[in-house]
Formats: structure tokens, sequence, C-alpha cells
């Protein structure tokens, strides 16, 4: 590993950094464009040469794409992948288990890592309609772990209960996920903010901060919480992305700082 | 089903837009618009706002910009999506509009995941009646969505174990914007697939629409490529850019300018949108007049910048038979 870095970050670079570490080497992940798309980039680059990432509209890829993509349907995806194919075929990947890693985003964010992309207020009565799962409920429920990317900056987003569940965390608490009939030992495994980092209490699935990025408090982040949040024992800073990661970051992953 | 008469391996279906939207889309048709962010009928879509069809059903997985002019010209009633919204933009203004407040008609929307658009496609592929859904349990799709009904799985040792099924769906229609095709609807796609090749099986009828129009020994010199055969095929419109806005594999890239700064931008407000398709569908004859004014308004350079212009070519295949 290189020695840690002095140098200025901006937040959305050390989300990818992140999340690109809790990806290992050989997995098959499930991933688009946008951040998630940046964090795998990363890894294939750096510790999980090995990794495949496979996109909700139909590319299975071994290699990186050669630029960065706009959208989750974009050109620069099909070309040099192993497989241009449809949804059916990869959703087929997805609901038979074989993936090990997919990303979610949402507007809202329970305690147990539920997630809400659908109706902010009642479905029947709603304050604003969001666009709706696509492939999240799909990702939430049969990946074998998931790595949640959300924007934190502004509070209502991680409440007591979503007002409507799109994609399934650990529901209402330990055991739920299995009653419903949920393949085992699946679940949220971590989420990353612009403010930290939380993880999954393994007995109560309560999610709990983990660490809290550079500059920003607990309390700050206590604020940002609808509920009592549980802080980690060993809370600490958020490790800062090393030079070798801001390097592959800024010159060969996003030259252009697209999402950076 | 296409009738016999009409699908003849022999003759040709060439149509105008205009003639195939009229001929084979009717109000309160159940149709499948193909694609994803790219590969996107945007030019049948237009002509269908244009003819003021009504009361449509639309299924998609993703039903992108192109299911967002349609709702906001009041052309859709019922949507049976995974995703509805104006991708571009990241924002839902129309279907708000027209689910949250009937502007400028009542939206229904069934909400799913991936699985189950897969499923209820699958299902019609192979006519089936239902087919068992993966997913979508736990969440709040289930209760608020009247299609989904549970059954006994008679395979479980579990004593009347309940699994969630939805049925099978033949769309009435699926248009699918492809790179070419010969005049029989024999169609050849490459780059992503989204749902299209599934749901053109599954549709009682296919439109296709497409980039090029080549000779039959061209699409059977690579019959591994056909996405969709001829006999499923009603119609074969010629309609070079008729993705654009949206991205072609081997023509075009997106026009990501045109996509958030004109109609993603315009979305965002009734009257805005409003104005949108009145200078971009209404107030055009077809996609021809369509390009006209683009080039008008930007410039041919604009376009010309949005052709592909390194191309990866693939080597052929050998498909000797001695």
């Amino acid at each position: 590993m290189t020695t840690k870095t002095k140098q200025a970050f901006s937040l959305n670079e050390l989300m990818c950094v992140i999340a690109s570490r809790q990806l290992h080497n050989k997995e098959i992940v499930f991933a688009g464009y946008g951040l998630p798309l940046v964090a795998t980039y990363l890894a294939q680059c750096t510790h999980a040469p090995e990794l495949v990432f496979i996109t909700e509209t139909g590319n299975v890829r071994s290699t990186p794409p050669f630029s960065l993509p706009r959208a989750v349907d974009d050109l620069t995806l099909s070309a040099n992948s192993d497989m241009a194919t449809g949804l059916p075929e990869v959703t087929a990947m997805l609901v038979r288990g074989e993936i090990n890693v997919g990303f979610l985003g949402g507007a809202q964010i329970d305690r147990f890592g539920n997630l809400n992309s659908t109706v902010i207020g009642s479905y029947k009565n709603p304050r604003v309609r969001l666009m709706g799962s696509g492939g999240a409920n799909d990702i939430a429920t049969f990946a074998q772990r998931t790595i949640i990317i959300l924007d934190q900056t502004r509070p209502g987003r991680f409440v007591e209960r979503v007002d409507y569940n799109t994609s399934p965390g650990y529901l209402t608490g330990p055991g739920e996920r299995e009653k419903a009939g949920f393949p085992e030992n699946t679940g949220p495994s971590c989420v990353v903010t612009n403010k930290g980092v939380y993880k999954f209490d393994d007995h109560s699935k309560e999610m709990y901060l983990a660490s809290y990025h550079p500059g920003v408090t607990i309390e700050e982040i206590k604020e940002l919480v609808s509920w009592d949040l549980k802080i980690a024992e060993d809370v600490h800073e958020t490790p800062m992305p090393t030079e070798e990661e801001l390097e592959l970051l800024r010159v060969k992953i996003d030259p252009n700082r697209f999402y950076i | 089903m296409i009738e016999e008469s009409e699908r003849g391996v022999r003759m040709s279906k060439i149509y105008s837009m205009e003639d195939a939207i009229k001929k084979y889309v009717n109000d309160g048709d159940m149709i499948y618009l193909g694609g994803w962010q790219g590969s996107v009928p945007y030019a049948a879509a237009h002509e269908i706002i244009r003819q003021n069809k009504r009361n449509l059903k639309l299924i998609a997985g993703a039903s992108c910009e192109v299911g967002d002019h349609l709702v906001a010209a009041g052309c859709v009633n019922e949507a049976y999506i995974s995703w509805i919204g104006n991708d571009a933009t990241k924002g839902s203004h129309a279907i708000r509009r027209a689910w949250q407040e009937g502007i400028p008609q009542k939206l229904e929307i069934y909400d799913f995941n991936n699985m189950a658009i897969i499923s209820m496609l699958l299902g019609g592929y192979y006519n089936l009646p239902f087919v068992p859904l993966k997913g979508m349990v736990g969440s709040d799709m289930i209760e608020n969505n009247s299609i989904v009904r549970f059954t006994t799985d008679p395979f479980s040792n579990e004593d009347n174990k309940q699994i969630p099924v939805v049925p099978g769906i033949q769309p009435d229609v699926a248009i699918l914007h492809v790179q070419r095709s010969d005049l029989h609807g024999n169609s050849h796609r490459w780059g992503v697939l989204s749902f299209d090749h599934l749901a053109g099986m599954a549709a009682k009828k296919v439109i296709i629409t497409c980039e090029e129009l080549v000779s039959s020994d061209l699409i059977r010199s690579d019959p591994n490529r056909t996405m969709i055969p001829g006999i499923k095929v009603a119609a074969v419109v010629h309609e070079p850019w008729g993705a654009h806005p949206a991205h072609m594999p081997g023509y075009y890239e997106a026009d990501w300018d045109y996509r958030l700064n004109i109609s993603g931008e315009a979305s965002r407000k009734l009257e805005t949108h409003e104005s949108y398709l009145e200078e971009w569908v209404y107030g055009v004859k077809d996609r021809k007049e369509y390009l006209e004014h683009y080039v008008d308004r930007f410039g041919y350079s604009q376009l010309e910048k949005l052709r592909l212009k390194d191309p990866i070519l693939s080597p052929s295949v050998n498909y000797g038979w001695r």
C-alpha cells in the first residue's frame, strides 16, 4: 500500500474509494454508472483485477470500459464487453444468487437499511412520485450483499421507517428476510454517504455509524438521522484515499471529472 | 397474431411511419416501446402522439424519456413498469402531473421490479397463464399492485405455501428500433437488447423501425444477429435517426445536450413540456421535418457531431455448411 495522502480530495472521491475497498477480487458485481461504476473500475485497477461487473441493461465485463459511461445504457459499456445481451439474461444471474455485490441508492433509507425510490408520503396520496424500483428491488432481494451509496446532505433521508419500501434491507429486524423467503445471509453490508460510513449490527441488523469523514462531526451526523443512531465503539475518522487511488481516479478513470 | 395474409415472407411490409402507426396501433392497445436509454423508437412514439392515440397501456422495464413524452401528451392511461420518469434529468415531473393530478390524463401505475416485467413477458412469450414471481415480496410493491396474486406452490414440501404470481402478457404491439431490417421485417440488432428480444417475441405483432433498409441476403449472411424474424412483423418503417435523442449502436451517440437542456429541462413544468411537444412533435409532420427543425435550430454540424466516427468492427463468422 502506498502511504496516506496529504492531498486534498473531494467527498465523491472519498466515497468511490471506500466503496471500491468493499469489493473483492473475483467477485461478480452489479454496477451501472455513476459512483458505483467508478468504485468498481477503481477496484479492477487496484486490488481486484479479476472482478467482473454486470450492467442492468445486459453487459458482462471483465475489463473496464474505454471511457466512463454517462448512463447505465451507454455505448461504451457494450464495446469490448465479454457479452452484450439483455435484461432477462443478467436478471437471471441475479435471481439465481450468482451476483456477489449489488449497488443501491434511494431517496430514503431507514434503520434496517430498507430503501425507498417510489414515493414520498403515502402511496395513495403522495407528496412526490419518484421513478420506482427498476432493478433495485431485484438487487436488494437477491444479491449476496449490497452496498448503498447515498447523498446525506439534506435531512429527511435517514428516517425511522421509509414511507414506502421499494428495496428491502433487513425489513423490521433480524430473521425477517429469511421469514419472507429471501436467500440466506443476504442484505445490505454498508452505507456510504458524503458524511460517513455505516454498517449493520450482526445481531440486531440495525444500522450504526462506523466512521465519519474528515471534517464531519458525529453530532452533525446524528442530526441528519431521525432515529437514535448507534455509534460503533471503535468509531473513527474514515481512512483517507491513498495517493495511488487518487491518481488512478483523476488520471485514468475519470480525467474529465464527470463523477468525482 | 399476424394474419397469414399479412405475414408473407416475400411481400414488402414497408410503411411510412404515419401509416404504420395508423394501421397497427389502436386506442386502448397494450404497447411495448423498445430500447432503454439507447435504441429507443422516439420517432414512432412521436407519431403516436401526433395521431392522438388514447388510453394506451404501456409495458416497460425502464420507461425512460419516451414514456415521459407519451404520458405528457395524454396517450397513456396505464403503465406496467419497474421504472418511469425522465432518465436524463432524473426527474419524473410529467409522471407526477399525470399520476398525482390527472394532468393531462389520469395515469394508473402498476409498480413492479424488473423480474416481474420479465416474468409477464416470458409468460406471454410461451403463452402461459401465469408465472411465479421472484422478488417484490417484503416490499410495499405487492400490496399496492392488484396485478400480483398469490397461489399455492404445488411442489413445495410446506403445506399450502403461498407464492406470488403474475399473468403472462402479450402486448398488442411491440415497437422496436433496430439497426437494419429487410423489407419483410427480418431485423438485426446489436448492442444491449434491453427487453426487446423477449417483448418482440411475446407481442402479438411487431412494428420495426430501422436505421437502414437492407437486402435479405445481408440479413441472411448473419442470421444469429436477427433479433426478430419477419413472420412476427406487421410493418417496417425506414427511419434514419429514429432513436434520436437516444443513441443507436453503430450509428450515433446520445444527444445529451438535447436530452438535458431541451427535452429534459422542458419536462419540469407543464407549460414548458407542452411547448416542447408543440415545437418538436406536433409542430413537425414526421421525423424528416424533426431533423430539419433540429438543423435549423442547432446547425447541421451539431447533428453530424453525434454520428459515431471510430468504428470497432467485428470480423464476420463462418456459416459454411460443407
